[in-house]
């Protein structure tokens, strides 16, 4: 079952993100109190064959918390506003 | 054990036995990670009678506490080992995933010894730790690998090694992800004489924790906000490091304001985990010569031709080159050195075609490109090239050896004679087991700036009062006292596990790394105490080579930077910061002797004296 939204959803610009992983270190340590990526409710993956393009997705469990979004210094994550 | 993963992983190719130590907090403190826990496991683990290319070598990576966190730019990782160019011991650092994923994984360090007997390479996943066949992947180049064993490991980083390092090339490189560099002295023939094609760590599931969350996020948040006001971030993410040096290159006569077009038309940003500034590259060439292809750019620098083998008036000619070393693994600073002495040589008459197997020695675009491939399969002249700027003079005889341009048998990064004898170059002079100048400053150092702007800098580094009245005049300054402060500093970066590029250490100093250490350790201290730690790694790192036979006589300069740089019509002799003065042998020795009074080390052996060792607490470590 999908985790109850807090936010607005999140827009994703993959070309413009650059594989800094800031969304994922700041979503796990919100989430487990711990850094680590596999821990985070964002993915990002880099698409099979590819060099620097990125499949980025949300788990169930995120719920549109925004902390990616404030922290992604690329604006490759974009939540919407109210 | 906040800030670390408290484990150390050995690696015994040999045996084909891998085993896990806890991490001693006691050595991660006064050590604090990174190049200084590696020079503290190199002392133990790597036998000063070792040759480079023995398998008694070791192999030692190493993260740093701000690692695997938000910190701005905390990607980097050291690789100590005994190097082949310089028979020292010297640590490279790089940037990639590598730090990140190890430390997910449960480790803050590896040490690899041993040799195998056939080639592997090492995958490391939280505690499933193997050693896998890698006969298939023997031969292909760094990128044919980094895509191969991604395709097994995904999520994952790779030190991978191309065919130079297979062949145990001495101006070999390697690069993380493709995109991270090092290597600089060898360390990929380290590797493939070890048989290890490549070292991959896999995305684990260890939490990595810190001290006080609440800190350490409001003191990244103030960082970021500096950053993104920098007003050349937009300019540098868009254009990388070309952005920033085409109207310099253009005024230095350089026509590469053409290139500014095709440049970001085909540039891709790409970003080291926690990294704001992405001033990295992947170029993808559509159209034109040498198109389709991906190359990995770690800066401008190298599609240069201020740095390049051969000038180059054609993009797709200069990042073709550039990819061709990185897929093979070779070093353009060494390669480049090798060549430039190479070409010489011949138009001297003292290399001939007996010795080149009937080539030509020239800087045209084809031979270059030749001679690296040579270079890096050992194939013909290519196996004398390949033992770098010393071992390749030697063998063509004594009057080669005289015009070799080297230091500890390594090339030089900077020239001083076109610039200035600043604190950049001579670090390369005294840097420990190799040549480096990154320790000696950041990139601002080089372009005769105003006094009062390295005060500030120095402020803002924590270099005590009493350090900045020795160092600074009104008007200028002491080269080999800032010099160590400079690497001290340094130190910093690199046992912490932090970038030291320039547009991100702009935004970094000494109250920001005491607020990211506190906060994700749990240590206060203060700057005195941080900055001693670096001395403390320095001084580790001198130890390892002292112990080796290093001495003053090794701290030279090259004799070529005595006689004037022949440039068209002009002559450039060495000069001081501000060039109001040549420098001299003379005044180079009392350069020397001035570094070590500010390092407390001996003047005549060029060692750390007893007592610094001693107020270092490394009388453990003495000789």
């Amino acid at each position: 079952m999908d985790q109850k939204k807090k936010g607005q959803p999140i827009e994703i610009f993959t070309e413009r993100c650059a594989g800094c992983l800031i969304c994922e270190l700041r979503c796990s340590l919100r989430f487990e109190k711990a850094f680590n990526p596999s821990k985070a409710r964002i993915r990002v993956l880099r698409l099979v064959g590819a060099d620097t393009e990125y499949s980025v997705a949300f788990e169930a469990d995120c719920d549109n918390c925004g902390i990616c979004a404030r922290h992604c210094p690329y604006e490759a994550l974009i939540q919407a506003k109210k | 054990m906040n800030g670390y993963m408290g484990r150390i992983l050995y690696v015994d190719l040999t045996e084909g036995r891998t085993r896990t130590e806890a991490l001693d907090p006691e050595m991660a403190r006064s050590f604090l990670g990174g190049w200084g826990v590696n020079a503290r496991l190199a002392w133990d683990a790597i036998p000063p009678e070792a040759g480079a290319l023995s398998p008694e070598n070791a192999v030692i990576i190493g993260t740093g506490p701000f690692s695997g966190t938000i910190v701005p730019g905390s990607a980097e990782l050291s690789i100590t080992t005994k190097l082949p160019l310089s028979g020292g011991i010297g640590t490279s650092c790089g940037g990639g995933h590598f730090s990140l994923m190890l430390k997910a994984s449960g480790y803050d360090h590896v040490v690899i010894t041993g040799q195998a007997a056939h080639p592997v390479y090492l995958k490391i996943h939280n505690d499933d730790v193997e050693l896998l066949p890698a006969d298939d992947l023997w031969g292909r180049d760094t990128y044919e690998t980094v895509d191969a064993l991604r395709l097994r490991h995904e999520p994952c980083s790779i030190i991978p090694i191309g065919p130079a390092g297979e062949n145990c090339v001495g101006v070999s490189m390697t690069f993380i992800d493709k995109g991270g560099s090092l290597g600089f002295g060898g360390l990929p023939a380290v590797m493939g004489a070890k048989n290890l094609k490549a070292v991959v760590a896999v995305l684990g599931d260890r939490p990595l924790q810190v001290a006080d969350r609440r800190r350490l996020t409001k003191a990244v948040d103030r960082m970021m906000e500096r950053v993104k006001s920098y007003r050349l971030r937009p300019k540098l993410i868009e254009g990388g490091t070309f952005a920033m040096t085409v109207e310099w290159l253009s005024a230095m006569g350089r026509d590469r304001a053409s290139w500014e077009d095709i440049h970001n038309a085909v540039r891709q940003a790409l970003a080291c985990p926690s990294c704001p500034m992405a001033d990295k590259e992947v170029k993808r060439l559509r159209e034109g010569e040498f198109s389709p292809s991906t190359a990995y750019m770690t800066d401008f620098m190298g599609q240069d031709e201020s740095s390049a083998a051969t000038p180059l008036d054609n993009h797709n000619r200069a990042v073709n080159r550039v990819a061709v070393l990185n897929r093979l693994g070779i070093c353009r600073i060494n390669f480049t050195n090798v060549l430039n002495l190479m070409v010489s040589l011949y138009g001297q008459g003292i290399l001939t075609k007996d010795q080149t197997g009937g080539m030509e020695i020239n800087k045209d675009y084809d031979t270059v490109l030749k001679l690296v491939e040579m270079t890096a399969r050992r194939e013909g002249f290519g196996d004398i090239m390949a033992d770098g700027p010393l071992g390749a003079a030697r063998r063509l005889g004594p009057e080669a050896e005289k015009q070799a341009n080297h230091i500890k048998g390594c090339s030089p990064f900077i020239d001083p004679r076109p610039d200035s004898m600043n604190s950049m170059a001579f670090a390369q002079i005294v840097h420990p087991g190799r040549s480096n100048y990154a320790c000696g400053g950041i990139g601002i150092y080089m372009q005769g700036r105003p006094i009062d702007q390295f005060v500030h800098h120095a402020e803002r580094t924590g270099m005590s009062d009493e350090s900045i009245s020795r160092t600074f005049t009104a008007a200028s300054f002491e080269v080999p006292w800032l010099t160590k402060h400079a690497e001290d500093w340094y130190s910093l970066f690199n046992s912490l596990g932090q970038c030291h590029r320039l547009y991100i250490h702009r935004f970094h100093s000494m109250d920001y790394f005491l607020e990211f250490y506190g906060a994700i350790t749990g240590e206060e201290i203060n700057a005195a105490e941080l900055l001693r730690r670096g001395e403390r790694v320095w001084n580790m790192q001198k130890q390892l080579n002292v112990r080796l036979g290093f001495g003053r006589e090794h701290d030279a300069a090259p004799e070529l930077w005595f006689e004037p740089m022949k440039v068209g019509a002009q002559e450039l002799p060495m000069m001081d910061y501000y060039k109001q003065k040549i420098i001299t042998r003379t005044d180079m020795e009392r350069m020397l002797d001035e570094y070590y009074e500010a390092r407390g080390w001996d003047r005549d052996t060029g060692a750390p004296l007893p007592e610094l060792l001693k107020a270092l607490d490394l009388d453990d470590f003495t000789v």
